[in-house]
């Protein structure tokens, strides 16, 4: 169960991060594509260079390129590494990657002028959630672990007493000496040894009361007798 | 290789080279008068318009200010221009663009604007003055105005305020005596509760905006574009594509049509700023 609830929960994490990181990243390239639309269009590359080296310092973003409509590189800046990867759309990936990329087109009037491409650094977000599941694995094993020690104690606890109980019952039936459980516990089994330890009382009580009538009975008896035997002897 | 062989040889690979060069994009270069992506939207059907009719792409482009784009156009680098009559008249010369089309009855004026306390009754009354003027290659606020100060022999300090809008306010809370601008965004401004500001002079109309194409391009895609310009308003699809640029009707243009300009004699602007 606790498994399943792990999955669930891992499972909503990496699709809610995903979904957050997708939407956070077609939102960032179309600000930044509307933003750039000018430069594209005008052909600034001094002003598009200076803005991709702006946005390519901004936190989260591993670069930023911008190509014309024929695919044509007009500025790009960012992780050098990063920027001679294939650009690829990141969305709709099984799997959250290290390096996000998004575009975003620039389009006038129904014509395509260019694009910009972004990649997002997601390595601190990932080492994130990874922690994090390392920490919900870490508590999970400690909360099973304590569980099946508390199991353990408290079922050592219980059946120690059950067992006393069981032996003291088992004795007075034999008929050996008056015993009570004298469990001090106060829950249900408690409750059950000190109703045990009551209906005892009632008989050891019961059987006192019947031996001193017997006793008596036989006391009357033994004077019944010696008054029939001096009648007789008159 | 038999000499048959040869001469198809070279037919093949100069009929190859003449497909190539005819499938390059057109450039058709606007003249910056407001944002890149509002022109973009503008402009943008009239450039699909003429991809489809002359079966070549045509694409928009614009440069991020008017010295930019005077220095594209100096370079050649736009097929088509669509540009203000100063520009023409320089690039008629170098490098040499052809207008092919013009707005038929369009005539472009500009106007000197003073407060409505102020005396002055003639532009001779402003001798001395600082003037307000929205850019210095703005044609018909800036050098319609400029050109006509320097034949009345009156001196001023220029004062550039960027846009048309400030120079009204700048006249209107008396920064300047004086400034230059045209009829249309002085109505706007009126209109936008602009007060204290009247009109002091009217130039006289000058043939508007170019369509002009760069010398290199074939005399028949010269004409053609140009017919197809100067056919937009005889069709719905054509008025509609006019409208959406601010046009009216456009006509075939011949490069003395801008003769009007060249009289003005603008050399002054050329010692002062580009081009």
């Amino acid at each position: 169960m606790l498994v399943v609830l792990l999955y669930s929960v891992f499972h909503f994490i990496d699709k809610s991060t995903r979904d957050e990181v997708e939407r956070r990243a077609q939102s960032i390239a179309r600000v930044f594509a509307e933003t750039a639309a000018d430069d594209v269009l005008s052909l600034d590359l001094a002003s598009l260079q200076s803005f991709v080296d702006e946005v390519a310092k901004t936190p989260g973003t591993s670069f930023a390129r911008v190509v014309d409509y024929e695919g044509r590189l007009l500025a790009e800046a960012g992780n050098p590494e990063h920027l001679t990867r294939h650009f690829r759309r990141s969305l709709d990936e099984e799997e959250l990657p290290s390096l996000f990329m998004a575009n975003a087109t620039i389009v006038k009037a129904g014509l395509y002028y260019g694009e910009i491409e972004i990649g997002l650094d997601l390595r601190a977000q990932k080492q994130s959630i990874q922690s994090l599941q390392r920490n919900s694995l870490g508590i999970a094993a400690v909360e099973v672990l304590m569980a099946a020690l508390f199991s353990i104690g408290a079922g050592y606890y219980l059946v120690r007493r059950l067992t006393r109980m069981s032996r003291i019952l088992e004795r007075i039936n034999a008929g050996e000496a008056y015993e009570t459980i004298n469990d001090r516990g106060s829950d249900e089994v408690g409750e059950l040894a000190l109703q045990i330890d009551l209906v005892n009382q009632r008989n050891y009580w019961e059987k006192s009361r019947y031996n001193e009538r017997i006793r008596n009975l036989e006391e009357l008896n033994r004077i019944l007798q010696r008054k029939l035997a001096e009648k007789r002897d008159f | 290789m038999t000499f048959l062989q040869g001469i198809l040889l070279t037919m093949f690979l100069t009929a190859c080279v003449s497909a190539q060069a005819d499938s390059r994009p057109l450039s058709f270069g606007i003249v910056p008068q407001q944002s890149s992506s509002r022109l973009a939207e503008q402009w943008t059907p009239l450039m699909s318009y003429l991809s489809e009719r002359i079966g070549r792409p045509v694409r928009f482009m614009t440069a991020p200010d008017i010295p930019t784009f005077e220095q594209r156009v100096l370079a050649g680098q736009y097929d088509i221009a669509y540009m203000n009559p100063y520009h023409y008249v320089e690039f008629s010369q170098v490098p040499g663009y052809r207008a092919i089309a013009r707005e038929q009855e369009k005539r472009i004026r500009g106007i000197v604007v003073v407060s409505e306390t102020d005396p002055s009754t003639t532009l001779a009354d402003l001798q001395g003055e600082t003037l307000a003027f929205p850019a210095p290659a703005a044609f018909a606020a800036t050098i319609l105005v400029r050109a006509e100060l320097k034949r009345l022999g009156v001196s001023y300090t220029p004062k550039y305020v960027s846009s048309h809008d400030s120079v009204y306010l700048n006249v209107s809370r008396g920064f300047v005596k004086a400034g230059g601008g045209i009829e249309r965004t002085y109505a706007a401004a009126l209109e936008q509760e602009l007060e204290n500001v009247r009109v002091l002079w009217r130039s006289p109309g000058y043939t508007p905006h170019a369509f002009a194409v760069h010398p290199d391009l074939p005399q028949r895609e010269m004409d053609q574009i140009g017919d197809l310009l100067a056919d937009l308003s005889k069709s719905e699809r054509g008025r509609a594509l006019l409208e959406r640029i601010t046009l009216k009707t456009l006509v075939r243009a011949n490069d003395s049509d801008w003769n009007d300009v060249r009289d003005l004699g603008l050399e002054f602007i050329k010692t002062e700023q580009t081009p």
